[in-house]
């Protein structure tokens, strides 16, 4: 199953790129800690997880339509 | 049952001052409205450590924005008799000194217009996917956070 994600703000100076795609992810779980081993730095640095743009906190389970993003935190206004 | 579509906020570039005036322009055949609302952000001019910032580049995962922003709009609305609500908000690369958000609400009263306005500023702060990357005249940057 591939996932795509989609990295924002300086989330994407880390991971240098705009969207991700990870294969054989079941839960944002496991997505954490793979994100993690690829990219030491974010875990530096403060970030949700939103799975088809609503804002997860418990693990949630992946199927290959769901939209997931990594959101640093906001700036707006 | 359809669903609405929700309205877009997103202006790319600074929000002009004609573009306000206008705004407010168009509401004067509405005359049930006694009271209109206004916060405006505008991007400042923040000296950190020694440096200062020249603009700021905003981004969005504009699609949740969307909906975010289409939540807060029904919420407000369901709490405060308002008249309308507009919203704007940009992206791209807005100077210092120049205009980023353009919150309007109109009511019959005063008050809850005022409220209303304030909420929606508040909410939209803290809800709406939205980062700015502030530009320092030397061509560095660092990351906006709201407070």
């Amino acid at each position: 199953m591939q996932i795509n994600i989609l990295i924002f703000g300086q989330l994407a100076e880390i991971t240098r790129s705009r969207e991700v795609i990870f294969n054989d992810i079941n839960d944002t779980e496991t997505l954490k800690n793979v994100l993690q081993e690829k990219y030491p730095a974010l875990s530096e640095l403060p970030y949700l997880i939103a799975v088809d743009k609503e804002i997860v906190s418990a693990n949630t389970i992946l199927n290959d339509k769901s939209i997931v993003a990594l959101l640093p935190p906001y700036a707006g206004g | 049952m359809t669903e609405k579509k929700p309205k877009n906020i997103f202006i790319q570039g600074p929000i002009a001052s004609s573009f306000i005036a206008d705004s407010i322009q168009k509401h004067s055949s509405k005359t049930d409205i006694g009271g209109h609302s206004i916060f405006l952000g505008q991007v400042r001019a923040d000296i950190i450590d020694g440096k200062k910032v020249s603009f700021i580049e905003y981004t969005s995962y504009e699609e949740m924005a969307l909906e975010k922003m289409h939540i807060i709009r029904e919420d407000v609305f369901a709490k405060y008799p308002l008249t309308c609500m507009h919203v704007y908000h940009s992206l791209g690369k807005i100077a210092a000194g120049e205009i980023c958000l353009f919150v309007f609400t109109s009511s019959a009263h005063r008050k809850a217009a005022i409220d209303a306005c304030e909420e929606t500023v508040e909410r939209l702060k803290a809800e709406l996917p939205i980062w700015g990357k502030e530009m320092f005249e030397d061509d560095t940057h660092q990351w906006k956070e709201n407070k």
